[in-house]
């Protein structure tokens, strides 16, 4: 009988020839609260879904108490113990706190429900670690803390679960039901329970782990001890220097240029706090940040596609409202959103279609639409940002990632926009492809277009900006500029801050 | 032509190709089916379906449905019936018109202004028209006096009704918007991602709001169409004609989520179902029975469309 509840060696994964994790180890000892660290993609939530039964690993070894284990599905990890309670709950808001819980088997056996019981049970099993939440409360009427614990103890009592796993569980939490949430895991470590924890915040990793391992590109890098370690510890094994020869040479600029984009006090209550910031004619600026810092919403904002509760922008030292997207393209700004598939292509649609599709009225008169002029621009479009392609009329969906991303930069190009915002513009793109991408944008630059570049790489934000903001919780924590932008200082900015009370 | 290039004809056509193998089937089925009254017969009855199914088209492309149709047809009739006497043919031609496409925008506004999901914005419309029709007429059938307009409807050119010439008209119309517009291309690409269309600066209200009103004018050109061939302004007109709208767009291929679908299979679809009923009625087949028949055939051009599209994203 081993001490570790969990011991992984040697475990890698691939998607279509991307290596999310390389070589992993992880030992996690029975009864210990084990914390996981990392940037965005590190391989924390691979290696937690593999352990989950969601994916299959390639290699390693994996197991549990001791047991060799390779979980084809999560049913067959759960009969092992082994529960994730993930950040986006898995509640139905309109079902009551014990049907919640007894979901998969609400008869218990039999064809009818027997709601005494099984409320009976709900109610016992949230008792037993002291929440006084009744049993037929509808779900969707608990707060985010509460439904949080609701999963939990499903996980707990019906599932009779020993390894918990909770991926940024305080992520939607407020204070004090961050307290209460620490408490309770204490409580399980207590009575015997192991616990993984993969959190972005360092200070709750200090308040609660007994062990943190540091993941960094697909790798397992550094195992410390949170009673002898430092913060700087921790952050110097997160990032690294990989800084690859894909990047174009900066293109000049004036540091006094015209500012083209001014945004002041953008708030949206609850996402965006006070957020301000500006981009000068030529310069590439980086707004970098972990997921759910606020960047994409930053730029939802200034696109006109989520409402603002107040602060103001200015396009050319003119202030403009902008309420739609439209609004946004008429001032001269463009945005190549984050979703490729969902919010950029139209996959269905022919690459020239998708070409033109902001730049109508140059391919038509009377909203008839003229072939030739329209060939014509996607023929030059085509060259300009060289796309491997068939022929133009063929759908989108034909494409490579990094082609279909080509052809969406494209439509804006056509646009001749003054402010092009990127977000994640090389994601799931190929090697090849994001330094054609870096290149476009460089040479968009030194043509005297503005760019906005939201990255979760922080490679790409040093090698490709001239500066970047930083974001972390709904507010800009910093600004670097040229020299001073190196993934530790980045990354120091972006880490969430020990709350003020 | 090698044996897969024709199959892959035969499968990218299959709306044409079931046409044609109905057709072929009809002729065997009814010796009365290819007699040239009854070929005038079919031609004629097609009309309303045919041009409301293509207005339809527009509203299913881009992800929407209108259940009102029948009853704007209905409220239509009545009124070209009631403002004949008064403003003459042609001011109570453009009167419905304008009747019609005012429906349309109540539709198209509730669920384009107003975030209304269509299929409940358009049974609101539906329900609202059947009344009004009803309330207009006083729930009686108005008679109409006038001979120049109900010679329209009976009227023939080298032994094709007049009223076939207007559903070509409606077709290439259709056609020309959906092919060579601007706005048959947003429609197109609204059903097929709403949001990047959104995002890439495209006004999405304007287009919705247009595709409701081309559905309200398409049937108010029907619902004038049925007072010119019955001579009656009815508000029980058309009941249930909704479905058989649907049915015919969704026969010649179109998607209910939008995206997909062409104008010539539509006309297809419209005159698919025409036929069936004009051969059931040769064949003697009673009225309830045909209905189940149509189900079945409905199901089947849907099998058909879905096999055809697991067909061809394997290539």
């Amino acid at each position: 009988m081993s001490d570790y509840a969990i011991r992984i060696e040697g475990v890698g994964k691939t998607f279509g020839g991307v290596h999310a994790l390389r070589d992993v180890a992880l030992r996690v000892r029975a009864g210990t609260i084990h914390a996981l660290v990392g940037e965005n993609g590190a391989g924390k939530s691979t290696l937690m879904n593999i352990l989950a039964g969601i994916l299959r690993r390639d290699k390693g070894t994996i197991e549990v108490f001791g047991d060799p284990a390779d979980f084809a599905s999560p049913v067959e990890s759960q009969k092992r113990g082994i529960a994730i309670i993930h950040q986006e709950l898995a509640l139905a808001p309109d079902l009551s706190v014990a049907e919640n819980m007894f979901l998969g088997d609400l008869g218990n056996g039999s064809m009818f429900v027997d709601w005494k019981t099984m409320n009976r049970k709900a109610g016992s099993a949230l008792s037993a670690f002291g929440f006084n939440i009744s049993p037929t409360t509808m779900c969707g009427d608990l707060s985010v803390a509460y439904q949080q614990i609701v999963e939990i103890t499903k996980a707990l009592v019906i599932q009779d679960c020993r390894v918990l796993i909770l991926d940024e569980p305080t992520a939607v939490l407020a204070d004090p039901e961050t307290d209460v949430l620490f408490d309770n895991l204490r409580k399980l470590k207590e009575s015997g329970i192991t616990i993984i924890y993969i959190s972005h915040r360092l200070e709750e990793i200090f308040r609660i782990a007994d062990a943190i391992t540091v993941f960094k590109d697909g790798r397992t890098v550094a195992d410390l001890d949170p009673r002898s370690c430092t913060e700087e510890d921790i952050i110097t094994n997160m990032v690294g220097r990989r800084l690859e020869a894909l990047f174009p040479p900066k293109p000049e600029r004036d540091p006094d240029g015209d500012v083209l984009l001014k945004v002041d006090n953008l708030t949206r209550s609850g996402v965006l706090d006070n957020v301000s910031l500006n981009l000068r004619v030529g310069e590439i600026v980086g707004l970098s940040g972990l997921i759910g810092s606020g960047r994409s919403e930053v730029v939802r904002a200034i696109f006109g596609i989520d409402p603002i509760d107040a602060g103001t922008i200015e396009v050319s030292g003119k202030r403009q409202v902008i309420r739609k997207p439209s609004d946004a393209m008429r001032v001269g700004i463009g945005l190549v959103p984050e979703d490729r598939k969902r919010q950029g292509g139209i996959l269905p649609m022919s690459i020239r279609e998708n070409m033109t599709m902001t730049n109508l009225e140059a391919i038509s008169r009377f909203g008839i639409t003229n072939a030739r002029a329209e060939r014509r621009i996607a023929q030059a479009s085509q060259d300009r940002v060289k796309i491997k392609l068939g022929a133009l009329n063929d759908a989108l969906s034909s494409l490579s990632g990094g082609n279909q991303q080509k052809v969406i930069v494209a439509k804006w190009l056509n646009t001749d926009c003054k402010i092009l915002i990127l977000d994640e513009p090389t994601r799931g793109v190929d090697v090849g492809a994001k330094a054609e991408i870096y290149s476009i944008i460089a040479a968009l630059a030194a043509d005297g277009v503005g760019i906005l570049v939201i990255s979760s790489e922080l490679v790409e934000i040093i090698g490709l900006c001239h500066r970047t903001y930083v974001m972390s919780e709904g507010v800009i924590a910093g600004e670097l500029k040229g020299g001073e932008m190196t993934e530790e200082a980045i990354m120091r900015l972006a880490i969430p801050k020990r709350r003020v009370h | 032509m090698s044996a897969n290039k024709l199959f892959r004809l035969v499968i990218n056509q299959s709306t044409i190709v079931v046409f044609v193998l109905m057709l072929v089937a009809a002729g065997f089925l009814s010796d009365r089916f290819f007699s040239p009254d009854n070929i005038t017969n079919i031609l004629r009855q097609s009309v309303p379906l045919g041009i409301v199914s293509l207005g339809l088209l527009y509203v299913i492309l881009t992800g929407g449905i209108d259940l009102s149709v029948g009853s704007v047809m209905a409220l239509v009739s009545v009124v070209v019936a009631l403002t004949i006497p008064g403003f003459g043919v042609a001011g109570a031609v453009a009167i419905s018109l304008v009747v019609g496409v005012a429906c349309g925008l109540v539709s198209g506004s509730l669920v384009a202004n107003f975030g209304i999901a269509p299929f409940i914005a358009t049974l609101a419309t539906m329900t609202i028209t059947r009344g009004l029709s009803l309330i207009v007429s006083k729930g009686q059938p108005i008679f109409i006096d006038d001979q120049a307009f109900m010679d329209f409807g009976g009227a023939s050119v080298f032994g094709v009704p007049a009223l076939f010439f207007l559903l070509i008209v409606v077709t290439i119309a259709a056609l020309f918007l959906n092919r060579k517009t601007v706005f048959g291309r947003l429609v197109v690409a609204i059903g097929s991602n709403e949001t990047a269309t959104r995002f890439s600066g495209i006004n999405i209200t304007t287009i919705k709001l247009a595709v409701y009103a081309i559905s309200g004018f398409t049937c108010a050109i029907a619902g004038v169409v049925s007072a010119t061939r019955t001579g009656v302004g009815s508000p029980i007109l058309a009941i249930g004609f909704e479905l058989d709208a649907i049915a015919a767009v969704v026969v010649g291929g179109a998607s209910l989520a939008g995206g997909r679908g062409t104008v010539v299979n539509t006309l297809i679809g419209a005159l698919i179902l025409s036929m069936i009923s004009n051969l059931m009625n040769l064949m003697d087949i009673p009225g309830y029975h045909q209905q189940v028949v149509k189900g079945v055939i409905i199901v089947f051009a849907v099998l058909l469309e879905s096999a055809k599209r697991r067909a061809t994203t394997h290539h």
